[in-house]
This record gives C-alpha cells, structure tokens and sequence, in this order.
C-alpha cells in the first residue's frame, strides 16, 4: 500500500492515542494535515492548548520521519493497511456520519469497505431461535450480494459472519479493540478465517485493548459502513440497541425480527417494534425487495426422492420442532430404526438436529 | 523354647508367606516385637495377653521375643493377634500338636478371646493356595467368602479356646463347605431394571450398545432427566461376571475392607459413583498403604462419575490411562502396586451450568462464556476415550404417568450377552475382549465398510460438521451394533445409526 503524504500524515497524527473529538480540533486549525505536521513546532500554544502540553512534548518528540516510518513497517508487518479518510478507499457511507475514525486499520479485502453492506447484529446470549434467524437472513442475504457486516461478539455476530463464509459471502468485522487484540479470544480462530476471507477493520491501534467503553463506539463504525442494520435478537440491555440508535441518528434503514414475547431474549427487539422505531421484517425477502435485489436461486430446488418411512417422521415434523421421543412414540418405531432414518435425513439434509435432541425441517 | 506358626500377609493385592516365630527365654517379664510391625500389630501385645488370659490360658510372664520373618517387609494390620498367640501358647506348651507350620492361621483377637472379622482373607486365601498351603483357619465371621476357595480346608472357628482345642484335637470341627458361584449369583436379585426408566429410548439404546460393545459413555441432559437412574440400571444388562472375573472383583473390595461379610462373593457387576468432591487418590488408589481406589474397586463393572464437569480437572485427568491400559498403578514410598481398573466409564453432565442450554421449553439463564469453560472442562483426549455420547430429554409429564413397564433389562440383557459372545469368538487369538477396546489395525480388518457406507460417513462428515477423531470410534461402534444386529458385515443402517450418538462433536455444542 501506497501512502500520500496527507494519509501519512493522519496515520501519524492517529498514533498518539488522541481522541478523535482533539484530532479533529488539530485538523481544523490547519489547512491538511500534512500542514499540521509540518507547522507542528510554529503553533505552540494554540496546540498546546487542545492537547495539554504533556502530549505536545510527546509528539515534538516523533515529528521525524523515521518515526512513521517505523510505525508504518510495523503494520505492514501484521498485514495491516490503514485507510484514511482522505484515500478513496474510505467507506463513502461511513465517510458522511458526524464523526467517522480518520484512519482506519484493515486487515483483509479492503474492497469490501466500499461495497453494500447490510449490518445484522444482536445478543450475545442467543437462543436457539435467535440462531435460526440469523442463520437464515445472513444466508440469504450475502448470496444476493450484500456484504454481511458484524461486531465479531459472541452469539448472534458469531454465527452472522460464519454463516456468511460458510456460504463464500462477504463479511465485514468491526473490533471493539486493535486489531491485534481480537475479542473475545474465542473467536480468535473466526477472526483468522475473516482475515483470509473478508475484512476486519477497527479504529483502534492494532495493540489497543479493548475496553468496555469501546463496544458501544465501535457500533457506529457498524451502523456508518451499512445501508441497513437488521437485529435478529436483542434482550434489553444488548448493545445491539447501541447499534440501532447509531442507525436512526444516521438514516439507516432498521429491519428488526419479531421475537416470542416470553423469552427475555427478545425483550429489546419487541420493545423496538412496540415503539415503531424499525421495519419488521419475517423473510430475507423484505429486505431483498426494499432494496430491489433478486433473490438468487441456489440451485434449482432438488425433488428429495422420500421413502415411506422418511416421509412419515417428516409428516410428524411439519414445521414445528420435535423432540425425539415425541418422534419415536408418533412413528411407532423402534429406537435403533429411528436413529438411522434421523443421521440419513440429516445427511441429505432433510432435516436438522438442533441442541438438546431436537429435530426440525 | 521355640515355637513357629505360619500366617500370611498382603502386599497391594498379592500376598506372601509369613512365619511368626516365638522364643520364651529366662529373665524379667517383658515382650518384644521384632520385623517391621506397625502400630496395630505392637498393640496386639496387649490383646493376645487379655485374650489368653481370659481363654483360661496362662500368659508367660517371662522374656519374650516374637519375629515376624521375612524381617524386610513392613507388616500392618491386626490380622496376626490369632498367630501371635498361638506361637506363644505353642512355646509354653499349651498346644501340643507339633505340626502347627502346615496351618495358617488369621484373625484378630478380642479382649475375650473371641476372633473377629479381618479385611483381605480370600487374596490372601488364593495366594496361599498357590504356595500349596493346604489348611487354613480364619474368623467364622470370613467363611462366606472363604466358601468360594476350592482345594482347601478351611476352618472358620469363634475363639481362642476353639482353636487350641481344635489343634489339640479335643474337638472335632467341620471344614468351611464349599459355596457355589451359581447359587450365589441367582440369590440376589437385581435392584434396578430398565422397565422402571419411563421414555428415554435414545439413552436406553445407546446404553444397550456401551453394554454389547464395552464402550464409555456420557449422558447429556438437563437435570432431572434420569440421567442417574439410567446409570444405575446400566450394570443390570451387563454380561454376568465369570467366577475369576468375580474372585477378583472380591479380591479388591476385601483389600480395600468395603467387603460385606455377609456377601462372601461379589457376583454383580460392581457399580461406583464417587462424589464430585472425590480427590485424586480416591479415585485412583493411594495413601501409605496404596489402597484401592473407586476405579479400581469399579473393576469390572461401572464407574459412574454424575455431573462430570464438576470433579476437578486433574482428578477426571488421572482417568485417561487406565480408561486405555485397564489397570492402574499406585506407586508410594513403601511400595508399588498394580491395581486392575478396566471399567466402563458412565458420565452425565448438564449441558451448562443453569442446565437448560438448548432445552425446548426452558430458558437458559448461562452467559456464552460460562457455557464455553463448562463443556470445555473435559479435556480432548479424555472425550476421545468416550464412544457414546447421547441426549438424555427432559421426560414429560404423560410419560411419567404411563404404566405400561418399558422393556425390562433380562430381555436386552440377552441380546447385550449374545453380541458379547461374537466378539469374544472374533478376538479369541488377541488379547483383547470387546470392540472397544479394539486397535487401529483391528479396525481396518473387521470394520470394513462398503461403498455405500463409505459415502454416508463422508457425508456425514462433511454435512455434520463432525470433527476427525470421530471417524473410528463411529467405526467401532457401528461395529458392535452390527454384533447386536448378528450381522456379519457393517450395513449402512448400523454406521448411520452410529454417527447418531456423537452429537457433541458437533459444531453446535459452542
């Protein structure tokens, strides 16, 4: 990666741990921020200032160029390319929110910064239904094109990226902290396929730990990349509802799925159908049509040819979720047979298990 | 003068020959216990002189030595009052019989010259036997289990006096009659039958198939789903033990002194399940003395850890060698013993801590993480050892309530015993017994699948996300359901029933 002067000079100033609120103060006090660089030492007391005269000092201190330099070195060594929001990489969409990060640390496909996101979020405590749905949409969704943009949390972010590579679709990670501190450390395996395969971008310094005050930060980054942010599940603190105030303030379309109103899983997404705030949506359709995006045919629907037997547990079935037992007292077979007809239908992918021995379509 | 008598002692399961010899000599009254005795045997001092002299004996009150001969060995244990006294009456005269060295004697001895009951007599009969020791006097209260040792005369006398009137040959006493294996066994009946466990057909299968084949298992499920109550009733489908596989299962539970005097011999399966707070050693056997442990006292039969997460990590650590070698070896200062431990493994666990993590009408209280540390505090290479791992479901309300008796565990018990037969006619040149136990090179030979299999498991792999060290124990298992089945060959229908029990290899278990 080639980096002008301008860039070079918004990747320095980013290196000082300055808060984007005093790097903007800088950068509107000069012309460019090559000019804030080079002028650095002439506007003492005005810089002095804004950033306190400690962290003046520290900066006098690496105004060479082999600072940067060494800076630089370092993050390509990482593989880590840093997009500012000068270079024409820069997400156009995030690009026009009211504090988008000046400098962005990318770690993969930087082309994906600019292509149709949709950002699908939710709790990290999921349930089963919270999973379906997200499996669901995240599917449908990147096989129409879009670009499946998450948070790399535990729970429905997880299952939203992975879905999205299992399907060879574009995924876009936002970090809550540098992108050399992936957390959860459970998900460190997830970030690595990402990497390979799609983009995990933060605004943070690749070392800077996370920290609870930069999830909620880092969800605007997820609502600015995206035309649309769909909530699968939210209970009612989840920061998923950081994520969809973010995209009200911001103008982004919010698609939120219903929930059982018994689960406290889905207290959040309920509450935000209840006071109107987003389009409900039941179908990765909904989505699909607002946007005028066709549906894309996998392949042609395949005729399962079904044996008597296999179409009786599939008759029980239905659309509903059966446990076994219910299964082998409604079949009337015996447990041995059950079993084998249960592993050939998933094989085929008739039907699926789901935790606790349970079966659905 | 000198007197000899002959006695034996126990070092881990295997026991020795030992003489206890007693030598009265002129000089102030005084005793001296020489050869390594232990606390319990000095004491006996002064039981063998309350006992004598309330037998109506008369205690030497002059010098005297005792040695216990080999003088190397650590001896402990009260079991040498019986010997000890005897050498002393045998020096002073009292008994007159000569021929005292062809007899062992064993017992412990009250104030009253009563004998009592002594922990470890049938490995300590059985090695007698093998040195030719022919005669043999142990506690009444041992002849139980002294009726299964055939080949000796084994008399099981009250007290002291009995004794010394037996050897003086004043009395006649009757020799212990011989007690018969098979009548043992159909006595007792079985406590837990798997006609009482309401629904649970999936759990009850794969515990038909742990049974056939040998294999571990480890029961899912929220609480209260029976997950115990199926464990209890797992030894009641087992094979019946062999009379050697049940003398040895006795041997342990005598050693460890856990043996019911009124049993004699063990002949159901033995099913333990130690506590989660169980420490490593009484788990695996240890202390001074290298006692038994609960995996060795489960020799043969079942070792049931519920709610296996819970143990400590090391304590479930310590399990991976035995689970694959059978036996266990508990090494201590004073001496190393080889303990048998070849069990089957029967864990339960919950499938997070609130356990309700993916049950259909509860809802799971459990933060990601917690979930993650639980299901992750079994290690890799202890799961590669469990073959099984089944779903237990909550039962439902209609399910309790049904009479209708579910099939009771004589019936699976003979299918369970018939697949045993196949596989000990198939291994009878190798030494080993079940398909679980069976080695890669094994595995190639009579786990051949054919073309049709083959696909399924690919894609059973590929479908079901299904990791790599699945693969043989699927084959294994596939193989001892086609024993259940009588079929010669692995069918499609066995290995697709198989991948049916690996459900925490899969990608949904976080």
């Amino acid at each position: 990666m080639v980096y002008s002067e301008q860039d070079k000079a918004l990747i320095w100033l980013n290196t000082f741990g300055l808060s984007l609120k005093k790097q903007n103060s800088l950068l509107a006090f000069f012309s460019s921020p090559k000019d804030l660089k080079i002028n650095f030492n002439n506007y003492r007391s005005k810089i002095t200032e804004i950033v306190g005269a400690e962290t003046y000092d520290k900066i006098s201190y690496a105004l060479e160029d082999s600072y940067l330099k060494v800076h630089i070195t370092g993050l390509e060594r990482n593989g880590i390319i840093a997009v500012t929001i000068l270079s024409k990489e820069y997400p156009s969409l995030l690009k026009n929110t009211d504090s988008p990060p000046n400098v962005l640390y990318c770690k993969g496909d930087i082309n994906l910064l600019n292509s149709e996101c949709i950002a699908i979020v939710g709790t990290r405590k999921c349930t089963r239904y919270g999973r379906e749905a997200t499996t669901l949409f995240a599917n449908e969704l990147s096989h129409a094109g879009f670009t499946i943009v998450s948070g790399l949390a535990l729970g429905i972010d997880e299952i939203a990226h992975e879905t999205t590579l299992t399907a060879n679709g574009k995924t876009i990670a936002v970090l809550g902290g540098g992108l050399n501190e992936i957390y959860p450390a459970l998900n460190t395996q997830l970030a690595n396929r990402i990497f390979e395969k799609g983009l995990v971008i933060s605004e943070y310094l690749p070392n800077e730990k996370p920290t609870n005050y930069t999830f909620p930060l880092r969800n605007r980054i997820i609502a600015g990349l995206s035309k649309g942010v769909l909530i699968t599940e939210a209970g009612e603190t989840s920061g998923a509802l950081h994520t969809k105030e973010y995209a009200n303030e911001y103008g982004r379309d919010i698609f939120v799925i219903p929930g059982n109103i018994f689960s406290s899983a889905s207290k959040g997404t309920n509450r935000i159908i209840k006071t109107l705030q987003a389009s409900i949506v039941t179908s990765p359709d909904d989505i699909l049509n607002l946007y005028g995006k066709q549906k894309k045919e996998l392949k042609p629907e395949q005729i399962m040819q079904l044996n008597f037997m296999e179409q009786i547990v599939l008759n029980i079935i239905g659309e509903d979720e059966v446990a076994y037992e219910e299964l082998l007292n409604k079949s009337g077979l015996e447990a041995k047979k059950l079993n084998t007809l249960l592993t050939t239908m998933q094989i085929r992918g008739i039907i699926k298990k789901l935790q606790g021995n349970i079966f659905a379509k | 003068m000198l007197s000899k008598i002959s006695s034996f002692g126990l070092t881990g399961i295997k026991g020795y020959a030992l003489t206890i010899e007693a030598d009265i000599n002129n000089g102030l009254p005084s005793f001296e216990m020489v050869g390594l005795p232990d606390t319990s045997i000095k004491e006996s001092r002064e039981r063998v002189h309350s006992a004598i002299k309330n037998s109506g004996f008369s205690y030497p009150m002059i010098k005297i030595i005792v040695n216990m001969a080999p003088a190397d060995t650590k001896k402990e244990g009260p079991i040498y009052d019986l010997p000890i006294a005897l050498a002393l009456l045998s020096a002073t005269g009292q008994i007159k019989n000569q021929n005292l060295e062809k007899i062992i004697f064993l017992g412990e001895l009250s104030l009253d010259g009563a004998i009592k009951h002594i922990n470890g007599v049938l490995p300590l009969l059985i090695a007698a036997r093998e040195m030719g020791y022919k005669k043999v006097i142990i506690p009444s209260a041992n002849a139980n289990e002294a009726g299964y040792i055939e080949g000796m005369e084994i008399y099981a006398l009250n007290s002291l006096i009995e004794v010394v009137h037996f050897l003086n040959k004043s009395i006649e006493c009757v020799p212990v009659k011989a007690l018969n294996f098979e009548h043992a066994k159909s006595s007792r009946s079985k406590s837990n039958d798997f006609a009482l466990v309401k629904g649970q057909s999936s759990a009850k299968r794969a515990l038909e198939i742990a049974a056939a084949g040998g294999h571990n298992v480890l029961m899912i499920g929220p609480p209260g789903s029976g997950k115990t109550m199926l464990a209890r009733c797992f030894s009641s489908i087992l094979p019946d033990m062999t009379f050697e596989e049940a003398l040895e299962v006795t041997k342990i539970h005598s050693i460890a002194g856990v043996l019911d005097s009124n049993d004699g011999i063990i002949t159901e399966r033995p099913f333990r399940s130690p506590h989660h707070t169980a420490s490593t050693v009484a788990l695996t056997g240890g202390g001074k003395n290298s006692k038994p442990g609960e995996i060795s006292l489960a020799h043969n039969g079942v070792l049931f850890l519920d709610e296996m997460p819970e143990y400590s990590r090391h304590t479930i650590e310590t399990l991976r060698q035995p689970l694959e070698d059978g036996v266990i070896t508990v090494a201590r200062a004073a001496l190393t013993v080889e303990y048998p431990a070849c069990f089957t493994l029967i864990a339960s666990m919950n499938p997070c801590p609130c356990g309700h993590f993916g049950s259909k009408d509860r809802e799971c209280k459990c933060s990601p993480s917690q979930i993650h540390n639980y299901l992750n505090k079994l290690s890799g290479p202890l799961m590669d050892r469990i073959d099984l791992h089944v779903e237990v479901d909550n039962v439902s309300y209609d399910e309790l309530t049904d009479s209708t008796l579910a099939e009771n565990s004589l019936s699976i018990k003979q299918r369970v015993d018939n697949a045993r037969d196949i596989q000990l006619l198939r291994y009878k040149s190798t030494k080993i017994y079940s398909n679980s136990k069976m080695p890669e090179k094994h595995i190639k030979e009579y786990c051949k699948l054919d073309a049709q299999s083959e696909e399924l498991l690919k894609g059973a792999f590929s479908r079901l996300s299904l990791s790599a060290r699945a693969h043989n124990r699927i084959l294994k298992v596939a193989r001892t359901i086609a024993d259940l089945e009588n079929s010669q060959d692995i069918k499609l229908e066995h290995i697709a029933e198989a991948i049916q029990y690996r459900s925490l290899d899969r990608k949904y278990w976080i």
